[in-house]
């Protein structure tokens, strides 16, 4: 191993000083598209899981019961293909249906989708792991069904949610610089361009320091959560 | 137990940076590794029964053969991170085709040009009438392969006839977005552009970019023994009809007499630019 | 709706681009496959040498663990496939994706099997030594028996998770199924391909997926 040359071409002081403003510009609209995807995906994540668990139950006709499957096709769909394949069909496919977004948000709506089926299961899974005591005993004080979900079982079922919501969240965080692939100007695709101008590839190695400085702390601090909520 | 376990572990990752200095760059017994862009008809795509052809698949083939060596290995990289691969020394060369620019002399070594080419542009059918000189560009969308030539022509010229730019990772994904009207029209270099678009009723070309662009063969900068080599047997099959086969096999017909392609130039290298050398040398002729 | 169809479920263009699309997904098979081998014996080795207690081990785990969790895998793809030649090895681009996928999912096996091994109880350890047997005899025939166990719906979960993040492999070229299907829809003028491609997925993964939600319910 060349130590002097692999400094000069991935550890370039230089390079990195000259294409910090670049790079940041791109880490804005990561944390743009992050936030507003974790934001939508999860409130459409809950009301979903809700919905399903509202109409599944024994006391609905049979017709909106049926309601249900497309929602599971959905969500199974999404567990089953790699965001990257959702992304790219969304992006290329789209058009194709007269519906032009621009590559902003039309990664903004994957990694909404993408979230929301995570989202429902885990919130359905918290959900359905509250005893069934609470809900008998709330519809006996006479709160309605809605009203049972509202202020009863869904606080209850957050706090089981939390840690693998966590946990699911900063996988799709991480998952958002994939956007880069169909052209969004995110952290990763500046570094490639800078790479590309600048003959050199230091702006990868600036970019992977970034996106660890990053999401090294909410590693960490999703941890931390899951190990208080677990006491 | 531990303590081997600490004694492994030490020499695993000292072993891994005492590696010693990286072995022969070009070695003779192995395939030729040259670089393309797949999906860059017709110098390198993928047939719908799955095989690599193209232009500059066979004049990296026909490379080769005639440096002697067993056959070459095509390693498939997309062009905007062509350069890096070629000096991360995953090719030894770049096979597809690359226009001379003087700023890109200054970063790699040229040979000496192989193939006249020039810009064209294609856009939305619905747009063919309107579109026939520069001015008529403006406020169009115009959708190109992020770091070519076309990529330079656009940022030049932005200012002057006023369109908006949209860059993409591959020729292909461009002229897909005018087929579906996402954007208005597509830059590229004229050959792979207009076979692209052939089969597209969508999209049509437009005006056509002359110039004196001309195509080289990259290598690594201080690559120099390779580089020369790698020219005589440019040369070699330029002299003897083999390149002009190969042309007149992917664009079905002759070279004009006064294309790159029938020239051989006088020493190594592009005249005029950096890496350029006076030196005169024999073409590589088969045996 | 017939257009719905001819642009996206055309039986003509699935059937001419099936030879393409079938080289990629034996492509992306035999990457999850290596890929699961090499990072979950990877993740193995590290969280059993974490049982050691040895501190500055540990700390050289953590750290891998944390940066290889933290960063994203499509960046590690490529710091590796342009970073391996620094290092004398000019691996194919197969096993640059290979060492890629094992480097991340080592990371995330690493802290699965060591929740595993650490929820089988002190008494277990400490009742096998005192009956004569060695550390290693301890682990290999009372601990990582019953860690199996606990382990099954994570490690199945994150199997699924790097079989699926395979397809990051195709931003360093790598012939695997959505390149291949990106390929196919350029050829083709029509997004057919990648919808087949993302039904491929779906057909190939939806036992996982239910497997693994089956798991998580009896075990949860």
């Amino acid at each position: 191993m060349e130590l002097a040359r692999l400094i000069h071409d991935f550890f370039n002081w230089h390079v990195m000083v000259e294409t910090l403003p670049m790079l940041a510009r791109g880490l804005v609209v990561t944390v743009e598209i992050a936030a507003l995807s974790l934001v939508i995906g999860i409130a459409l994540g809950l009301v979903l899981a809700v919905a399903r668990v509202a109409i599944t139950r024994k006391s609905v006709p049979l017709l909106v019961r049926g309601l249900n499957l497309p929602i599971a096709f959905y969500v199974d769909s999404i567990r089953a293909i790699p965001p990257l394949v959702t992304l790219v069909a969304v992006y290329f496919a789209l058009p194709y249906l007269g519906v032009f977004l621009p590559r902003f948000w039309s990664a903004v709506a994957t990694f909404v989708l993408v979230l929301a089926a995570f989202a429902e299961e885990i919130f359905r899974a918290g959900i359905e792991s509250i005893d069934r005591g609470q809900t008998e005993a709330a519809r006996a004080h006479g709160l309605t069904y809605l009203q049972t979900m509202r202020y009863v079982i869904v606080p209850q079922a957050l706090r089981v949610a939390i840690p693998p919501l966590t946990s699911r969240m900063i996988s799709i965080t991480k998952d958002v610089s994939l956007a880069s692939v169909i052209g969004v100007s995110d952290l990763l695709k500046q570094a490639r361009a800078q790479q590309a101008l600048t003959a050199n590839p230091t702006p990868l190695i600036s970019a992977a320091i970034m996106f660890t400085l990053l999401f090294l702390p909410l590693v960490r601090l999703s941890m931390y959560v899951e190990r208080k909520l677990k006491q | 137990m531990k303590r081997i376990c600490t004694i492994v572990v030490v020499m695993a990752m000292a072993a891994l940076l005492a590696v010693p200095v990286l072995a022969d760059d070009h070695p003779a017994n192995e395939p030729l590794k040259a670089a393309v862009d797949m999906g860059y008809v017709p110098f390198a795509f993928v047939t719908e029964q799955g095989e690599e052809v193209g232009f500059a698949i066979d004049l990296a083939k026909a490379l080769a053969d005639r440096l002697g060596r067993p056959g070459v290995e095509i390693v498939s990289v997309q062009w905007s991170g062509i350069f890096a691969a070629l000096n991360a020394k995953r090719v030894e060369f770049i096979v597809a085709p690359t226009n001379i620019r003087p700023s890109r002399a200054e970063n790699m070594l040229f040979t000496e040009p192989y193939m006249d080419t020039a810009q064209l542009i294609a856009v939305n059918a619905e747009l063919a009438d309107e579109v026939e000189t520069f001015t008529d560009l403006s406020g169009l969308t115009i959708g190109v392969n992020t770091g070519s030539v076309s990529d330079d022509w656009l940022v030049n010229n932005q200012a002057e006839y006023g369109f908006t730019i949209d860059r993409y990772d591959s020729m292909l994904d461009a002229i897909m977005a005018v087929d579906t009207g996402r954007i208005d029209a597509v830059i590229a270099d004229y050959e792979a552009l207009a076979y692209a678009v052939k089969d597209k009723p969508n999209v049509v070309p437009a005006i056509t970019i002359t110039g004196s662009e001309q195509y080289g063969l990259p290598c690594r900068l201080g690559d120099t023994a390779f580089r020369n080599q790698l020219e005589r047997a440019l040369e070699g099959i330029k002299l003897d009809g083999t390149l002009q086969a190969i042309y007149n096999k992917w664009f079905g017909m002759e070279p004009k007499p006064t294309d790159a392609i029938n020239t051989v130039y006088v020493g190594y290298g592009v005249p005029g630019l950096p890496g350029y050398e006076e030196t005169y040398h024999q073409p590589l002729f088969a045996e | 709706m017939s257009a719905f169809i001819h642009n996206f479920l055309n039986i003509d263009v699935m059937y001419r681009s099936r030879i393409i699309l079938l080289m990629g997904l034996k492509n992306t098979v035999l990457l999850a496959l290596a890929s699961l081998v090499f990072a979950s014996l990877l993740g193995l080795f590290l969280a059993v040498l974490r049982e050691l207690r040895n501190r500055p081990l540990n700390l050289l785990i953590i750290a891998y663990v944390d940066l290889f969790r933290a960063l994203p895998t499509i960046v590690l793809f490529m710091i590796v496939y342009y970073m391996t030649p620094y290092f004398s090895m000019n691996p194919p681009i197969f096993w640059s994706a290979v060492i890629t996928l094992s480097l991340n999912g080592a990371a995330y096996f690493e802290e699965i099997f060591r929740a595993g091994i650490e929820s089988i109880s002190k008494g277990q350890t400490e009742a096998s030594r005192s009956l004569g047997l060695t550390y290693w005899q301890t682990m290999r025939h009372v601990i990582l028996p019953q860690a199996v166990r606990v382990v099954l719906p994570p490690a199945t979960s994150n199997s699924l998770e790097l079989v699926k993040t395979t397809v990051l492999a195709s931003v360093i070229s790598m012939p695997e199924l959505m390149y291949k299907a990106q390929q196919a829809y350029g050829l083709m003028a029509n997004p057919t391909p990648l919808i087949t491609a993302a039904l491929i997925f779906l057909v190939m993964l939806w036992p996982f997926v239910r497997l693994t939600s089956y798991l998580e319910r009896r075990m949860g």
